[in-house]
């Protein structure tokens, strides 16, 4: 019988770009150096997508936000005046930083809900394998629902006239907790953390989970045996282990709070709820530059907001990776 | 054998393409004799009964213009300008498109996407008032508009006899109905309270008629401040009506859709809203005994009333010119009493029928005023819309965070009057 010969040397050869094997020779050249055009050949095509429908938009995005224009009339290029607007306007100034203290909020809230809640079902859903595809397939749910659908079901949830939730308490017998959920601040800006965090759960979830299923069991076996109990072994073990997997997971429940926009667009309104309560980046975005069928748009003022997002976006996320990144470092 | 088979194969499907490409161009030559030789396209703002009024106006006219096709979509009304403009700046507009007139034509005019029609439709039907949407700077650039928008005030007629209510005709008569049907557990008023324009309708629709001294004073000149104690009072007046309880309870969760199911449902005895939403209103429950009337003033009603321009024809349209005569065609009274038909609206032109009973009485007054003119809708300084200012804020006064005097001072800090008083005087 034939045994075919495996020669880690020469596998490593293929490997290293530097000492390329006979194999990598015909595939990249018969040169030391593989061929950079077969590369950018793999790589151009997404390139290209990227380019075209991200990055010129954004650029595009950046330039209107240097002009007045109402989006259909001639672009007047105006600098820096919309940003000075925006900051010193006693018009749009605290519009803008109401937008960015609720983004804030909704960051905390949904940061507050959803981690906790996502590192308890991950754990326990390793924990208890059998049973865990169901609640995998139950906690994913919402992930799949458009944030449209989940609006919609919010209004009719909690409509204070025809909803689900007044009219069950009203059913039994508890007239006296109804309340005007979406015409009361207090209880709207809890409400929409809610949502996104209930919709948006299922990603850190699963990020979570296959990050749990990376660790060695070992770790735990050996933890176990000097004694350790559960929630020792968790909060020493497991926790600091499930570093990546946490640092992805903030950046994405970050973007997902402070760059929302259907939840409090539908459950609130164009303009932010009962004191502007729900009131967002997104929301000032559209209200200044798409407005009313009956106003004039000033698309130019609502770039210069979406510009201001953009930078919120970008420069706290790399921050949230950065230091969590240094922490990881150092637990390796 | 594996490679001849290759080619078999590759020899089929391309036979297979070819025959399909060729019945497809055999199907198109075929019909492209029959196909009128000009397009049009028309778009507009969704609205009731618009889609089946124009598509039978499209019928009729291409019945006598054989060589013409007129294509009509409309969006809803939150996403048509948007939909509108991305088109016009992408050079791929509809060759006849809706606006509201006024400033929201004049955005089209000054890009140049609307076409000039002075002298190239026929108004003589119209009055200057009815035409006054319709132009810029004092020249057409829309047809007129064939239906009139009133704000009022719908009643549930049931339930007024119920409680041997009438319309009132003065205030202290309104504030009687309404603390008659709050004492028997019916929301007098049915508020959507979550949303700004719930209580933008109110206000323009008695403003006119409680404080008329107020605007005559504005448009003459003669006063020229927000900070009024009559205007502020008028404000205040949402505000008192919300303590007295004549909104529904919970009404600041409620949207509009919610107040007006109320109405239907005859939880609520009247609604704030304008005759646009009539069909709205009656279409999804006939039952339902519907009024309407103008809101009581000092001394007598006083209606509030606007007209909305008609379509526009696009200045770089290929075919501006069967552009134009449709527009002409969709002036004349035949077309106002199709649009009137079916949209339920109120005729700009007198003796168009087809109005409903409560129109009718909605419309029954003697004196009038536009509300565009009393909304202060136009720019302010630095490009600024002053109504924009108060939408923006009315939520905030209702949350308690700010008062009507802090609103109106906003306001009354970005008032361009020079521009008011250009347009108004």
């Amino acid at each position: 019988m034939a045994v075919s010969h495996y020669d880690p040397d020469e596998t490593a050869r293929n490997l290293d770009p530097a000492e390329p094997g006979e194999s990598m020779k015909k595939t990249f050249g018969s040169g030391m150096k593989p061929n950079v055009l077969v590369y950018i050949s793999f790589i151009l095509p997404g390139l290209l997508l990227y380019i075209v429908f991200i990055l010129i938009p954004i650029a595009a995005t950046a330039l209107n936000s240097l002009t007045q224009w109402d989006g259909v009339g001639e672009k007047v290029f105006i600098g820096f005046d919309n940003f000075v607007k925006l900051l010193i306007d006693p018009i749009y100034a605290p519009q803008l930083l109401r937008a960015l203290k609720n983004g804030l909020w909704f960051v905390a809230l949904s940061f507050a809900i959803q981690m906790p809640t996502a590192i308890y079902f991950a754990y326990m859903i390793d924990k208890y394998l059998k049973i865990g595809e169901l609640f995998k397939f139950i906690i994913f749910l919402p992930q799949v629902l458009s944030m449209v659908s989940v609006s919609v079901m919010a209004l009719l949830f909690f409509d204070p006239n025809f909803g689900s939730l007044n009219n069950v308490l009203m059913k039994l017998g508890l007239e006296s907790l109804t309340r005007s959920w979406l015409g009361a601040g207090k209880y709207l800006r809890m409400i929409v953390p809610l949502l996104l965090s209930w919709k948006g759960v299922g990603i850190p979830v699963m990020l979570i989970l296959s990050n749990l299923k990376s660790i060695p069991k070992e770790y735990i076996e050996a933890a176990t045996i000097d004694g350790a109990n559960e929630f020792t072994r968790f909060r020493i073990i497991l926790l600091p282990l499930l570093a990546p997997s946490l640092t992805t997971s903030s950046v994405l429940m970050y973007l997902g709070a402070i760059g929302v926009f259907d939840i409090p667009f539908l459950v609130g309104d164009k303009h932010g709820g009962p004191g502007g309560v729900v009131d967002t980046l997104g929301t000032l975005f559209y209200r200044i530059s798409f407005g009313s069928p009956y106003l004039n748009n000033n698309i130019g003022l609502g770039t210069a907001v979406a510009v201001i997002q953009f930078l919120v976006m970008m420069v706290v996320s790399t921050l949230i990776v950065r230091v969590r990144r240094s922490k990881e470092m150092e637990l390796s | 054998m594996k490679k001849f088979k290759e080619l078999v194969l590759s020899a089929i499907l391309i036979v297979l393409a070819g025959s399909i490409i060729y019945a497809g161009g055999m199907t198109e030559s075929s019909q492209s004799s029959k196909q009128p030789t000009r397009n049009l396209t028309m778009w507009s703002a969704t609205t009731f009964g618009m889609d089946e009024a124009y598509n039978e106006l499209i019928d009729l006219y291409t019945e006598q213009n054989p060589g013409v096709a007129i294509e009509f979509s409309s969006y809803p009304v939150e996403n048509y300008e948007t939909v509108l403009k991305t088109a016009l700046v992408a050079k791929s507009g509809p060759d006849l498109f809706f606006t509201h007139g006024w400033n929201n034509l004049e955005v089209y005019v000054k890009s140049g996407d609307a076409a000039l029609l002075e002298g190239r439709i026929d108004t003589g039907l119209y009055d200057d008032a009815s035409l006054m949407p319709s132009k810029v700077g004092g020249k057409l650039y829309a047809a007129p508009g064939v239906t009139s928008n009133v704000l009022t005030v719908f009643y549930n007629r049931e339930l007024f006899r119920q409680f041997n209510l009438s319309v009132p005709k003065t205030y202290e008569e309104f504030t009687t109905v309404c603390e008659t049907l709050a004492a028997n557990d019916i929301a007098p008023i049915a508020m959507g309270g979550a949303e700004v324009h719930s209580f933008l309708f109110p206000l323009l629709t008695i403003g006119p008629a409680l404080i008329p001294d107020y605007f005559r004073d504005v448009r003459s000149g003669k006063v020229s401040t927000l900070m009024d104690a009559r205007f502020i009072d008028l404000n205040k007046k949402l505000l008192e009506w919300a303590e007295k309880g004549y909104y529904q309870k919970k009404f600041e969760g409620t949207k509009f859709g919610g107040a007006m199911i109320l109405f239907q449902n005859e939880q609520a005895g009247m609604l704030f809203t304008g005759s646009w939403d009539y069909a709205g209103i009656t279409e999804p429950v006939p039952e339902l005994e519907v009024g309407a009337f103008p809101f009581p003033g000092k001394t007598e009603p006083v209606g509030v009333r606007t007209v909305n321009a008609g379509f526009s024809a696009n200045a770089n349209s290929a075919n501006i010119d069967d552009a134009i005569s449709f527009l002409n065609f969709a002036s004349s009274r035949e077309s106002a009493e199709i649009i009137i038909k079916h949209t339920k609206g109120i005729p700009v032109l007198s003796g168009v029928g087809g109005t409903s009973d409560a129109m009718k009485e909605a419309i029954d007054v003697a004196v009038w005023d536009d509300f565009f003119q009393i909304a202060f809708n136009i720019a302010g300084l630095n490009n600024t819309n002053i109504q924009d200012v108060w939408m923006n804020g009315i939520l905030d006064v209702f949350a308690g965070n700010q008062t009507f005097e802090d609103l109106i001072g906003k306001m009354d800090a970005v008032w361009d009057r020079e521009i008011y008083q250009a347009i108004y005087q």
